[in-house]
């Protein structure tokens, strides 16, 4: 046995490698619970230059003082998370919620971290795009032990750096990010710097839930049903509400296995920052689509100067669609009319309908019919706005800009009211 | 036409004493020498004089009386009971039986309506032989023939067979139609799935591959087709045979199902020990060295074919009880993927054929649930034990 694996075998391992940990640590606090998937009003900044995230159907964690050190508790576990009504999801996440609550720290912060890990197997945390102590990096078997059910381990660093990070384990990494283990972690300038009036943040996550089914299947690599911002498909992601005029900040995280084009109506923004830090004035350029690598965050600035419902989503057409079924036949201008009575008489109990000749809009109006889908599975297309469907699921929000919207209010608004003579007409000679 | 044995021989042939439909008839032992001992020999003699002398009328009172009974059956749906009826009427065989019993007369058909209950219980698939037997007796004794155990087993002997044979192959010639009335709806989800295969040929969503492949499945569903139609004609006119019918009555209508599968699991007690007091073929070896391994092969053939009769039972349960719900679970799910697009048309076509061969499978497992029947009332002397 060498000394490093005396440390951890005596318990001693994380305190005695990172030497300056104080090894006097209480008990950690009572984890906060995070099982409803509405939006939380954001932290107070606590007298603090900075404007606290709001995280799209989430929220930040509340921390503990203790001596100068920020303590926070993270619970790995499994829980259930509603993707939308009609849908839940059995996912692995933290504090009852797929991500895990976000958590907000200042540059030159200390904190520590507290991990309970509830799973049914071992986990770590990956603190991702924070440079710290090596061994406090929470790569299970190369810079740590991975910590076992039952187990909590801490954590504990300076944040040397702001910015827009994000954590996930690093331990079953496939599976456990399959199942939705992942959150927000977002550093403000001690400076007061890059301050925004309104900062959102969320994750892109990607799940293969095949229809009448809770669990994601953790082995697919390509072949995903479902994409959400953090956790959630529309109509069940909230709009990002904002008062006309405000500065907005929109930090996106991609945990998927593949890139996502996001594209905000109407607004030209910049990319001001990434996972590596603030992008640098002179090298940002406006654009209305920001692609977000895999692996990585961008965050993207602007001012919402005008009114309006303003989409805001993944420009992959695929990925603002709900469960599609990649294998059916292609329908398109196919006269069915011959074949219909034959089906509809070989089902009598069963209203039969072909699908598909003009399209796939029809669906929506079938399942508005009250034609059933398989149990915990929503329609690849839906959503009624004041105009009517919406046909969007997936990775689709709407940003909400209104004059009449008071500072710190992040609740809905409700449908933007159009000033006469602004909307699309139908011509009539 | 064959003359009875003389009874020396008979009683050369057969032990003093025999039972017959749970009667023992005493039959006396005799010198074969003693011409006294010899009765009515010359009423046999006599009797070939008289049927040398007058040939029977073309259409006797028997024949017309059968012939009414058989018309008023085919009026109806058939029914196994009616099969039976019908054959014990009218195969050429039995015919010929009655013939030379002189047992040819009226009263056999009304006996023959009431052993078979055909009026009561369209279901009922026993032929109540003990009747049938006592019946048989009666016309013998009323015209004095029955002298001859040897020919008495026989007759009982061949009612037996034939009703075996007839309601085997009745229960093939009902579920061959049947099958072959499913399989037509197999057929038409195919055919539909050819249709939609040209139409998205033409709408230039498949491609010819696409088509022809949709195509060759249809066809093996029409080859498919084409032998239930052939083991629907065969079946059936292997029962038009045994029934004796021929030109119009052979077009007899089948019921559109098999009777329905009991309740109840089928279990007997003592089979084995209840087949050897009523198997004929075994009593008639009574008399010799090879009554034991009679015993032995009748008790090996009721073993076999109860058992038989219990898994064909237990598979048309699991069949009906549990696969054909596990089809119709997987086609509504099917249903409600197609509903939201998550399935196409193919799929859902796919999956109703397989509910239908999940019901044709239940279908062939009734029929050999039946058959199973047919052959243990065989194997246990026409009956099976209340």
């Amino acid at each position: 046995m060498n000394r490093r694996q005396f440390f951890a075998a005596s318990g001693l391992g994380l305190a005695a490698g990172a030497g300056l940990i104080s090894r006097a640590i209480a008990a950690p606090a009572e984890p906060e619970s995070f099982t409803d998937p509405a939006t939380r009003q954001p932290l107070s900044a606590d007298g603090r230059s900075y404007t606290p995230v709001v995280t799209l159907n989430g929220g930040s964690l509340p921390w503990r003082m203790n001596n100068g050190v920020k303590e926070f508790h993270l619970v790995a576990e499994p829980v259930q998370r509603e993707f939308a009504p009609g849908m839940v999801v059995n996912c692995w996440g933290y504090n009852g919620s797929s991500p895990g609550p976000t958590i907000e720290v200042v540059e030159g912060d200390r904190v520590r971290i507290f991990v309970t890990n509830k799973l049914p197997e071992h986990t770590t945390i990956h603190w991702h795009g924070i440079l710290l102590p090596s061994g406090m990096d929470g790569v299970g078997g190369l810079t740590q032990p991975h910590i076992p059910k039952g187990k909590t381990y801490v954590y504990e660093f300076t944040v040397r750096h702001s910015g827009t990070f994000m954590y996930h384990p690093h331990s079953d990494e496939m599976v456990q990010m399959a199942m939705g283990m992942m959150g927000m972690f977002i550093v403000h300038p001690r400076d007061g710097s890059h301050r925004v009036d309104r900062d959102f943040c969320f994750l892109l996550a990607s799940w293969d839930i095949d229809p009448g089914t809770f669990t994601p299947n953790t082995a697919e690599m390509t072949d995903f049903n479902m994409w959400t911002f953090n956790s959630r498909v529309f109509p069940g992601i909230d709009p990002l509400v904002v008062r006309q005029g405000d500065r907005v900040r929109i930090r996106v995280g991609n945990l998927t296995m593949t890139n996502h084009p996001i594209h905000l109506h109407g607004y030209t923004f910049k990319v001001t920052g990434t996972d590596g830090g603030w992008v640098p004035p002179s090298a940002q350029w406006p654009e209305v689509t920001a692609d977000i690598p895999v692996g990585a965050m961008r965050a993207f600035e602007f001012v919402a100067d005008v009114e309006g419902d303003w989409a805001f989503h993944c420009h992959k057409s695929h990925h603002t669609m709900g469960p599609m079924g990649h294998d059916v036949p292609n329908m398109i201008g196919v006269d069915q009319k011959k074949a219909t009575p034959k089906i509809a008489k070989l089902l009598p109990d069963y209203m039969y309908m072909p699908m598909g000749e003009n399209g796939m809009a029809e669906m929506q109006d079938m399942v508005a019919m009250g034609m059933t889908l398989p149990e915990n599975t929503l329609p690849m297309m839906t959503g009624e706005g004041p105009f009517g469907p919406i046909e969007m699921g997936g990775m689709f929000t709407v940003l909400k800009v209104r004059k009449d919207v008071a500072p710190g209010d992040y609740s809905d608004p409700g449908w933007y009211e159009h000033p006469e003579g602004t909307v699309a007409y139908e011509y009539k000679p | 036409m064959k003359l009875p044995f003389p009874l020396a021989e008979v009683a050369a042939r057969h032990s003093k004493w025999l039972l017959m439909a749970g009667t023992a008839l005493l039959v006396s032992a005799c010198s074969a020498t003693e011409l006294a001992n010899f009765p009515d020999t010359n009423r046999v003699v006599a009797r070939a004089d008289y049927l040398d002398r007058k040939p029977l009328p073309a259409l006797s009172d028997y024949q017309v009386a059968a012939q009414q009974r058989v018309r008023n059956l085919l009026t109806r749906p058939m029914t196994v009971g009616a099969a039976v009826e019908i054959a014990m009427l009218n195969t050429p065989h039995l015919q010929q039986v009655y013939q030379s019993q002189q047992i040819w007369d009226e009263d056999l058909v009304l006996a023959m309506a009431e052993a078979a209950a055909t009026e009561t219980d369209v279901n009922h698939t026993e032929m109540d032989w003990t009747a049938a037997r006592l019946a048989l007796m009666k016309s013998v004794n009323t015209v004095d023939r029955f002298d001859f155990p040897k020919e008495y087993f026989d007759t009982v002997e061949d009612f037996v067979e034939v009703g075996e044979d007839v309601r085997k192959a009745y229960f093939a010639a009902v579920a061959a139609q049947q099958l072959q009335n499913m399989l037509e709806h197999a057929a038409t989800a195919t055919q539909a799935a050819a249709e939609l295969a040209n139409a998205q040929y033409q709408a230039g969503t498949a491609n010819r591959r696409a088509q022809a492949l949709h195509h060759m499945t249809h066809a093996e569903v029409v080859k498919a087709l084409a032998h239930a139609k052939l083991e629907a004609v065969s079946t059936r006119e292997t029962l038009n045979r045994l029934l004796g019918l021929w030109g119009d009555d052979a077009n007899w209508t089948a019921p559109e199902t098999l009777p329905p599968l009991p309740e109840a699991r089928p279990v007997f007690d003592g089979l084995e020990e209840f087949a050897l007091e009523r198997r004929l073929d075994h009593l008639s070896e009574r008399k010799s060295w090879a009554l034991w391994h009679s015993a032995v092969d009748v008790r090996s053939e009721v073993r076999e074919n109860y058992a038989a009769l219990q898994i064909h039972y237990d598979i048309a349960k699991y069949q009906r009880d549990t696969v054909l719900p596990l089809s119709d679970v997987v086609l509504g799910e099917t249903q409600l993927e197609y509903n939201g697009m998550l399935m196409g048309v193919y799929d859902l076509i796919d999956d109703t054929r397989g509910q239908v061969e999940a019901g044709r499978e239940y279908v062939a497992a009734l029929r050999d649930y039946w058959i199973a029947e047919a052959e243990l009332v065989q194997s246990v002397g026409g009956a099976l034990p209340n």
